[in-house]
Parts: structure tokens; sequence; C-alpha cells
């Protein structure tokens, strides 16, 4: 009988790569910075950074090591079990786009038209209501939570919310 | 000052109407973070910080603290019922007020919660006036050596107490030290990881980061799991609890509350842990050991005592040592440095008034949340089934404003979604926002007092051994860190051929 073969578990190499990414990037920026001479071990402003990937990396190396297991034995008909079902990053990515844009949008619009295009689009995405009853509601949603953070934040708090170039 | 002289040193700065409205705005306002499933007491507290600016020290903590109280007690009504805690704190809650809901007894397990929190709370504010200037006392003959050890202390117990991991709980600590160091080094002033650019110079805001990792990062992790509280409930009636068979439960309440006063006080802990702990823990020792989780008020009063009591206990680390109790009391810290503010032992000396403020106002946002809770409880519960299309992109545009509205600076919303989808890509990975934010927290004082203390001894690292109370710091932080690997490796060692194989 075959020996099960061990393999590294996904995240466990996920998590290893983010730690040497982050390490490595820690290490090559803080290359150029100054060290102070005279001033005792510990004293220049790279040392705390480097201590910190350091650890990063012994803890991406532990993660590499404790992330081994066992490949599954095949079943009779070569199927290795059911896949996890795939996380709807979709409707993440479009939402997280939708508020970029947004953002990308507020120095031109300002912020009360942008956050306004912000509420109503993020709200459609998400209910996943694209009637014009579905639109009219996120319309009059969106208008009616900006006039509140209007009232909130402009009046009660005094902040001056972001001004349109656009009409300027 | 005494604990008596310290508890009523602010109790002029409640005199005004302001005061009030503030608390009980912000109790409001916990109340329904509470007690919609999704949303936490420290996304709530994130997203108002900003606000904060408009309104004094004493307001600004007065509000805070408002949301807070009124967010852990809430989350125990749609446990109760429809079986959804509202707040992490509120899981072991739902064990028995749910069966209770569904034998029609839905309102009196919400008047046993209130009454609970309420007692709970108060065992809690009791303790912290007496523990809290005792161990600030001690604190104040603290080092740098001392403060490195404490801070390093709550990046390995929140590491420890991770959901997940301790290894990647400490990962997460380290990612929130290194944000916390882009900027201006402390002690040479030259701008790290900055890129030649004037904001990154400055350094990360910590309510941008805060409202990004606790905010943002929860919006996109609900957008993706999309379900929506459909459960129905009954029509809640009478709330208020039979008062004789509750001053029956008083010493379980008692033990309840010192258990979750406790735990709340273990840095990084939180109301979860102690809820759980002391619901487990009365089950084991009770009369009526095996009725519990069959819809018993005792199991409603053990869980809910004990969440509320460890608000208390948070209060003790955050005050004396000025580390955070748990992610809200990192907010509150956030907001005391927003004032200019440094939180720890000197606060006792320099504000007791801020002290007092802070005990009394947790008196009198219980004593809201009592009067709000038994009265409202019926109105407040149709919260629960707001759509997440509509509330997930008012939360979003509460964190873009919140982020903005800090200096007024369009680079801070970026660093809001930045964190906010770095934090979602992380939390894939099995690492956690909270431990993330910790670090971030505690990283300036790591690293200032880290190495000064080496600064000091020219460089000479046994600095750290020398010194008692530092050595014995260093200890306990490897033994958190460590001793649960050896075990677990001790634990899968073979058997030797002496024990008990059959021969």
């Amino acid at each position: 009988m075959r020996r099960p073969s061990a393999i590294i578990r996904r995240d466990a190499l996920l998590t290893f790569a983010l730690c040497a990414l982050l390490g490595g990037f820690v290490f090559v920026e803080t290359a150029g910075y100054p060290v102070p001479q005279g001033q005792g071990f510990g004293s220049g402003p790279a040392f705390y950074p480097r201590v910190l990937a350091a650890a990063m990396a012994v803890i991406g190396l532990l993660h590499l090591v404790g992330g081994r297991r066992r490949r599954p034995p095949e079943t009779a008909a070569g199927e290795r079990g059911m896949e996890r079902a795939a996380p709807a990053f979709g409707r993440v990515a479009l939402f997280f786009a939708l508020s970029l844009a947004a953002v990308l949008a507020m120095p031109r619009l300002g912020f009360l038209a942008s956050g306004f295009l912000l509420v109503f689009l993020t709200t459609l995405s998400i209910r996943g209501v694209f009637t014009g009853r579905g639109a009219a509601e996120a319309a009059l949603y969106a208008a009616g939570i900006m006039a509140v953070i209007w009232a909130i934040f402009s009046v009660l708090v005094g902040i001056q919310l972001p001004p349109a170039a656009l009409f300027r | 000052m005494g604990a008596f002289d310290l508890l009523f040193a602010g109790l002029g700065h409640l005199a005004s109407a302001q005061a009030i409205a503030l608390i009980l705005a912000g109790n409001l306002l916990g109340i329904v973070f509470g007690m919609v499933p999704g949303l936490t007491a420290t996304m709530g507290m994130a997203i108002f910080l900003p606000m904060t600016f408009a309104m004094s020290d004493i307001q600004g903590i007065l509000f805070l603290i408002g949301i807070y109280v009124g967010a852990c007690y809430a989350g125990s009504i749609p446990a109760i019922l429809v079986n959804i805690p509202g707040t992490p704190s509120a899981i072991a809650t739902g064990f028995d007020g749910y069966r209770m809901a569904q034998r029609g007894e839905g309102g009196r397990a919400i008047g046993y919660a209130t009454m609970a929190s309420a007692l709970g709370g108060l065992f809690g504010v009791a303790v912290l006036a007496f523990a809290a200037p005792v161990l600030a006392g001690f604190a104040l003959k603290f080092g740098a050596q001392e403060y490195t050890g404490i801070a390093l202390l709550g990046i390995s117990i929140v590491s420890y107490i991770s959901f997940g991991s301790t290894l990647k709980g400490l990962l997460g600590g380290i990612i929130g030290l290194l944000l916390a160091a882009i900027g201006q080094d402390v002690i040479t002033g030259y701008p790290r990881f900055a890129f030649g650019s004037k904001d990154l110079s400055a350094g990360l805001e910590m309510i941008a980061v805060m409202v990004g990792f606790f905010g943002v990062t929860e919006v996109l992790v609900k957008v993706e799991e999309q379900a929506e509280v459909r459960a129905a409930f009954a029509r809640i009636r009478r709330t208020l609890p039979s008062f004789s068979r509750l001053a029956r439960m008083a010493p379980m309440m008692a033990v309840s509350s010192l258990i979750g006063t406790f735990i709340g006080a273990v840095p990084a802990a939180g109301g979860a842990i102690a809820s759980m702990a002391a619901y487990g823990i009365q089950k084991r020792f009770s009369r009526r050991s095996r009725e519990y989780g069959t819809g018993i008020a005792e199991g409603v009063v053990a869980a809910e005592a004990a969440n509320n009591a460890a608000v208390g206990g948070a209060f003790v680390p955050m005050l004396s040592l000025g580390i955070p109790g748990d992610p809200q009391t990192a907010i509150l810290i956030g907001a005391l440095m927003i004032n200019g503010l440094a939180p720890g032992p000197m606060l006792f000396l320099t504000r007791p008034d801020l002290i007092s403020i802070i005990y009394l106002g947790n008196i009198l946002s219980i004593a809201v949340f009592v009067v709000v809770g038994l009265a409202g409880a019926r109105y407040f519960a149709h919260l629960i089934r707001v759509p997440r299309g509509f509330l997930l992109p008012a939360i979003l545009i509460f964190c873009v404003i919140g982020a903005f509205a800090i200096r007024n600076t369009l680079f801070d919303v970026w660093v809001l979604l930045a964190c906010g989808l770095a934090g979602y890509l992380l939390q894939k990975i099995g690492i956690q926002p909270a431990p993330i934010i910790l670090g971030f927290v505690l990283g300036p004082i790591l690293e200032d007092n880290f190495r000064r203390s080496l600064i000091v001894a020219n460089g000479d690292w046994t600095t750290f051994l020398t010194r008692p109370i530092s050595l014995a710091l260093l200890q306990i932080n490897l033994v958190i860190l460590v001793g649960p690997g050896i075990i677990a490796l001790l634990r899968r060692r073979p058997p030797g051929p002496s024990s008990g194989s059959c021969a």
C-alpha cells in the first residue's frame, strides 16, 4: 500500500508567503536608513522594524513547518472528496470597487454627491434589485442617509465636507 | 486620592443637560449596534469616535462609554429572541434565553438579562474603583524596561486568546506594530516607510486604521455572507422579572460578576470569554446543573452578569497601565490620545476628574439601559430585521466621513479603505483585526520604552533581565507564547515501553 505523502496546507503557504514578502520588504527598505554613531545598540531608525521583520520571518517558518499534513488517500473513484465552495469574492470586489470609485470622484463631485452615489450603487449591488422600484428605493434611501450625515457632521459637529471642484 | 474621593471627583461635570443627553444618545446608539446582528460595540465606537472631536474630553468619553455599555447589554436581546447574539459576549445568553423565548417567556428573559447586566456592571465598576488606583500606584514605580514587558504582555495575551492559532494572533500583533512604525522615528525623527510622501511621514492616523479594520473589514465580510435575519419572533409582553427570584440568585450573580471582572481585566480577553467561562462554571457547580440549556433564568443571569462585569474589568489595565483590556478600551485610549491625554497611572494624579467620569459614566449608562431596556425592548427588537442591503452602505459611508473628519484630508480615507481591504484579506488566512489594532495601539509604547531602555543601558540587553519586575514580565510572556506549544508537543510523544501496553 502506498504511504500518503505530506503536503503543506494552503493557509500555511499563504502565511509563509506573507511573512516572507513583508519581512523581506522591511529589510530592503530599511537598508538605506542612517545608522547613528556613538549612541549605542538599538538607537537607529532601522533597528526596531528589523526586529519585527525577523520575528515575522520566524513565525512564517514555524507556520510552514507546522502546516504539513498528510494527503488524504484517494477513494475508489479517484476523487479527493468534496471541495469547499469558493468564497463570494465577486460580490466583495464589486462593493469595494464602487467604494473606490466614489472616493476617487470625491474631489470632483464633492462629498455629498459622491457619497450619494456610493450609498445608492452599493445598496443596489447588495440587494441585487435592479428594477425601477428598487432603484427608486435605493435613491431615496441614499438621499436620506446623506441628509442625516450632512445634519450631523456639517451642522452639528461643524466639519467642512469636501466641496466639488466641478462646480467651482 | 482615596477610591471614594475619586468616585465623586467628576460629579460636577455630570450636572448638565448636555452630559445626560450624551450618555442617553451614546446608550441608544450602543443599543442599536448591540442589537443588530453583525454590528458590534467596537464598530459603533470606532464609527462615532470622530464625532468626539467636537466635544470636550469628558463629553467624548461619556458618549463612547454610553455606546460601549449599551451595546454590551443589548447583544442579549437578539440572542434571546432569535438565537442570534447581537455581540459575541451574548453567545452564552442564548443557550437558555432562546429556550425561554420559545416557551413564550421572551420578555421575562430580557428582564432577567437586563437586571443581571445592571448588577454585574455595577459590580465591575466597584472593583474598578478600588483596584485601579492600587495597581496605578504600583505602576508609577515602573521604568522603561517594565513598560516594555507590559506592552509585550498585551501582545502575548491577545495572541494566545485570538480566535485561531497563537502564531496567527502574534503575526497580527506584529503587523499592527509595523503599521505603527510608519512615520517619523520617535528618537531620531527619520521618516520611515514614507516613500517621499508628506502624509506618510506623519504616520497613519489611529482612527482611520481602527475604523478601517473594525468597520470596513466587517462590512466586507458581511457583504460576502449576505445572510439576512429572517426569523420571526413572538410578541414581547411582560419584561419585568421576578425580583424575589432574582434575590435568590444573588450569590450566583456575585460569583459570575467576579469571574467576569477578573477575565475582563486580562488584556484582550473581553466579554465573550467572560460570559462563556461564567456560564460553564455555574453550570458545573449548580444544583440545577442538568437544567442549564433547557431554558432557565439562571443560565441567562450567569452569562449576562459576567459579560457586563467584564466592562468594568477591562478598564483596570487601561487606566492603571495604559494598555487596553479589549478592543473597545483600545478605542477609548484612542479618544484620550486625540485629546492629548496619555492613558496610564499618571491620569490618576493629573486628571482625577476624568477617572471619576469613567466610573460615573459607567454607572449612569447602566441606569439608562435598565430603563430603556425594560421599557423599550419590544420596540427595539424590530431592529433585528433591518435588511443588510440598507445597513452596510450606511455603515460604510459613516466610516468614510468619520475617517475624513479627523484631519480633513482624503489621505485618511485611503488609509481607511486600504486597512479595510487588508483586514478582509488577512481574515481569509485566519488573522483577526483585534491583534492588529492592539499591536497598533501598543506600538508607540513598546518601541519608545524598548529603545529608551537600550539607549540608557548603552545597548546592554541584560537591562531587561536585571530588573526583577521586568524579568518576571518576560518570563510570563515566554510561558504564554511557548508554553501551550510545548505542552502540545509533549502530548504527541509516543508512550515508552512501560506505559501500560498489554504483554
